[in-house]
């Protein structure tokens, strides 16, 4: 499981220096897709798979989502249509490509071993987190939920179309 | 292999964190400008995570929630202001929004 | 008892002419004007004539004085045979003036202020001469400058006019400041301010070759400087023809621009204690006639070409002064009067035929049509050039020639100057006669002069020639009138031999020379175009002064035109804007900008931190 958490710790960085250094906004979103994919993997190998699963679900699956909603909303149309080159299609191709398949490939090491899946012994589970939040840190959540709900207003309020 | 001490993930999240930060002096798209601010925050909240596995605290899963809501909130209105500021400046460079200048 | 005389009738006639000027009529305020001038003129004669000895006549006590040590200033008049001479000239040439104006000025509004401000410059001439306190002289010396600014500002509507007069008001008052501390340090030292009794106190007090001496001698060479119109203070003459011509003939030919030289000889005693001083004089005085000569090859204007040629000529007496030659230098005085009196008022005569053009390139062919100005043009050139043996200015010009080359303090160098200034004064002198009066004429004439402008010409043309022959060189005729009548007044110059040049040949080179200047000018200038060059400018001195003192004096008098105080503390206000304006550069208004000076500062505190907690 050691291996779990070093391959997928140098992809992340991988994966985020990429994105950093791509001209295109999709596809920088792309490669913090899957720096987050890897990281959820770390997550896991550290022993904390609830984390690890709440990082797929909310920050992959809601906030970078609306990102590139909102990408693709902004996107100035292209002035012209570059000719197919390969060269180039195969270069775009081949980050993408590796990091997906290495990504792949611990998924099924992580699933295929027999050993613990955890390299770190944890005391904490799930539960202990989910008491914590919800009997003495409740404050914390009614608090998180009135941001959220600020956020949802104001976001309403400046998505709203209006005469200039 | 190198030994896995308690350290290693912290060294993973300031390596992200400073390609974040890297890319925020850089780049001159809003877009990639929030990105990058995201990607710290993700970093940051990683530390957390990975402090508290170590000691076995709960307090700091807890401020990993907290991010994590913190940095969803801040996206929504982000990208509305975003989407405001293009269509008001038909551009999405940084540097357009300079009229407080000098 | 005329000698009071002398100089009441002038003021008398300035008062009654400011009083009731602009009641009288024309004829009326003429008349007084010249009558007042001739009528002292009258009792200077008189004076002559009954001539005995030196003496002084003391009018009233001026100041009063109980202490020891000063003495009481009297208002007192020395007649001897300097200022004798003196007046006598003065007068003379001045009546004449007087005359030639009435018929020049006969278009012209404010007659009355003309004539009464030329009575008061003869009053002061006049007080200057015979001062015998150099406070009483300082009187004088002022009212001859306030009479120049008021007369070169006559025509006080042309605005060049008027800034040409303040100009000369100014520059020679800077020289006055001279004077003015020569004159408190005799007092504080020497207790006494009469003149003739200075060069005993000096002697005494201060001793040959004191600081003191030269310190005195110097201020008074600047004072004269201011007023002569020498270097350094010699810009202000060239602006000064913008007055009237009879003006420039009487002021600032014959009568103040002398007084520096008056002033020189009269205290010749302070200045033989001094070496560095009687040094500095032969200097200025090599140097301005030199800077003169040749700033007047270059002019257009034919009153320019006379004046910077005063500014030479004077040069040449400054030259004898400070050699110790100091009979040759009055005697020039003399004979420059006269002749450079008929010169002006020849150009007079161009002037008001031709309705005050004096370009001289838009003259010419005046030979023909104006025959009157050609001849005393051309008597007082040839005096001017020192035509030899027949015109006075050989004369005086030899007089000074060969004190100064067999004079201790003078010596070969300073004879070399004198005589490629006669070479010059040649060239520029028929320059100008050639593009005048020869060639075709350009421009139309208007009125003849009359008879009251011929016989002023005439009379000086007479004299202008005549009166060399009162002193001749000992190879020609062995005259010594002039050299007698002023025996005994100066110190005695010191004399020596000069290798290679005997008298007899210095006196042929410089008669050379001369006809030399004389001949290439009127065979080179035939065909002279306007030029616009250094000499033209009379060689930037009105540059230099306007950078060196002009501008930095006008920003220092901007900076504190205002309440210097209130500026102090408004100066913090103003610093701290234009901190702010500096700083606030910093401000993009860029995100990235402000991002990587937050990143910048943090890992600099960050890493400063780590060193420090280590």
């Amino acid at each position: 499981m050691g291996t779990v958490f070093y391959i997928s710790a140098g992809l992340a960085t991988l994966s985020v220096a990429l994105a950093m250094s791509s001209n295109q906004a999709v596809h920088a979103l792309l490669y913090i897709l899957a720096a987050l994919l890897a990281l959820s993997l770390n997550l896991f190998a550290l022993g904390n798979e609830l984390f690890a699963v709440l990082l797929v679900i909310v920050y992959a699956g809601a906030i970078m989502v609306l990102f590139i909603f909102v990408v693709m909303l902004l996107n100035p149309p292209p002035s012209k249509v570059a000719p197919f080159s390969l060269r180039i299609f195969v270069r775009q191709f081949l980050g993408p490509l590796i990091i997906s398949s290495v990504i792949f490939s611990q998924f099924l090491m992580v699933l295929i071993s027999r050993e613990p899946t955890q390299i770190v012994s944890n005391q904490l589970s799930s539960q202990d987190i989910a008491s914590a939040l919800f009997n003495d840190g409740w404050y914390f959540v009614e608090m998180l939920s009135m941001l959220l709900t600020a956020a949802f207003v104001g976001a309403f309020h400046l998505g709203k179309r209006r005469k200039i | 292999m190198i030994a896995m001490s308690a350290q290693m993930p912290l060294y993973l999240a300031s390596a992200i964190f400073v390609l974040g930060v890297f890319g925020f002096l850089v780049r001159r798209n809003l877009i990639f400008l929030f990105l990058s601010v995201e990607i710290m925050m993700l970093a940051a909240g990683y530390a957390f995570l990975a402090i508290s596995n170590e000691n076995s605290d709960v307090d700091g899963q807890l401020m990993f929630f907290m991010i994590l809501a913190v940095a969803a909130a801040e996206v929504c209105v982000g990208l509305a202001l975003i989407i405001r500021f293009d269509e008001r400046n038909k551009s999405l460079n940084a540097d357009v929004a300079s009229h407080l200048k000098g | 008892m005329y000698l009071g005389l002398v100089i009441l009738a002038p003021l008398a006639g300035f008062l009654t002419l400011l009083i009731f000027g602009s009641a009288l009529s024309r004829r009326l305020i003429c008349v007084i004007g010249v009558m007042s001038i001739a009528i002292s003129f009258a009792f200077s004669l008189a004076c002559a004539l009954e001539y005995t000895e030196a003496s002084t006549l003391i009018a009233w006590t001026w100041i009063p004085s109980d202490s020891g040590f000063f003495e009481p200033l009297q208002i007192g008049f020395y007649l001897d045979h300097l200022s004798l001479m003196m007046i006598c000239m003065v007068t003379f040439v001045a009546t004449w003036i007087a005359m030639f104006s009435v018929q020049f000025m006969e278009e012209e509004e404010g007659i009355s202020r003309f004539f009464a401000s030329m009575n008061l410059f003869v009053a002061s001439m006049l007080i200057l001469v015979l001062a015998d306190n150099l406070l009483l002289l300082l009187l004088g010396w002022e009212g001859v400058g306030l009479c120049s600014y008021l007369l070169i500002g006559f025509w006080y509507q042309n605005a060049d006019a008027h800034r040409a007069a303040t100009k000369a008001f100014i520059t020679t008052r800077i020289g006055d400041v001279g004077l003015l501390i020569a004159i408190l340090i005799i007092a504080a030292t020497l207790g006494s301010l009469v003149i003739q009794d200075l060069a005993g106190l000096a002697m005494s007090e201060w001793g040959m070759n004191s600081a003191t001496a030269t310190i005195v001698a110097l201020c008074l060479l600047f004072a004269a400087t201011g007023k002569s119109a020498q270097l350094p203070l010699q810009t202000w003459l060239p602006d000064a023809m913008l007055g009237p011509t009879p003006v420039s003939a009487l002021i600032h030919a014959a009568t103040m621009v002398t007084a520096g030289v008056y002033l020189i000889a009269r205290l010749s005693g302070l200045f033989a204690l001094s070496s560095t001083a009687q040094t500095g004089v032969l200097i200025v005085g090599a140097v301005t006639l030199l800077v003169g000569g040749f700033s007047a090859l270059a002019q257009s204007d034919l009153k320019r070409v006379l004046a910077y040629s005063t500014m030479s000529q004077i040069g040449y007496m400054f030259l004898a002064l400070g050699a110790g030659a100091y009979s040759a230098a009055m005697f020039h005085l003399l004979t420059h009067a006269f002749f450079k009196a008929l010169l002006f008022l020849s150009a007079g005569v161009i002037g008001y035929a031709a309705h005050h053009e004096y370009n001289m390139f838009n003259l010419g062919g005046l030979k023909k049509t104006l025959p009157l100005a050609y001849y005393s043009f051309l008597v007082g050139a040839l005096c001017l050039c020192a035509l030899p043996l027949v015109t006075s200015g050989f004369y005086s010009k030899e007089f000074i020639l060969s004190g100064v080359l067999f004079s201790v303090n003078g010596g070969v160098f300073a004879w070399a100057c004198g005589i490629v200034g006669a070479f010059v004064t040649g060239l520029y002198t028929f320059r100008a006669i050639t593009l005048t009066f020869f060639g075709e004429p350009r421009t139309a004439i208007e009125h003849q002069p009359g008879i009251l402008m011929a016989l002023p010409l005439l009379v000086l043309g007479v004299f202008s020639v005549g009166i060399g022959f009162i002193q001749m060189p000992e190879s020609v005729f062995d005259v010594k009138i002039f050299e007698n009548w002023l025996d005994g007044l100066f110190p005695n110059m010191l004399v020596r031999h000069v290798a290679f040049l005997s008298e007899n040949l210095a006196l042929v080179v410089a008669s050379v020379v001369s006809v030399a200047g004389i001949i290439f000018g009127v065979l080179i200038f035939r065909t002279a175009k306007p030029k616009d060059n250094l000499l033209t400018h009379g060689f930037r001195f009105d540059e230099i002064n306007k950078m060196l003192l002009i501008t930095p004096f006008s920003f220092v008098s901007h900076f504190f035109r205002r309440d210097i105080f209130g500026r102090i503390a408004t100066m913090m206000a103003e610093l701290f804007m234009v901190l702010a304006n500096f700083l606030g550069r910093a401000q993009s208004g860029r995100l990235s900008d402000y991002a990587s000076f937050a990143a910048f500062s943090i890992s600099f505190i960050l890493v400063v931190g780590f060193l420090v907690l280590r």
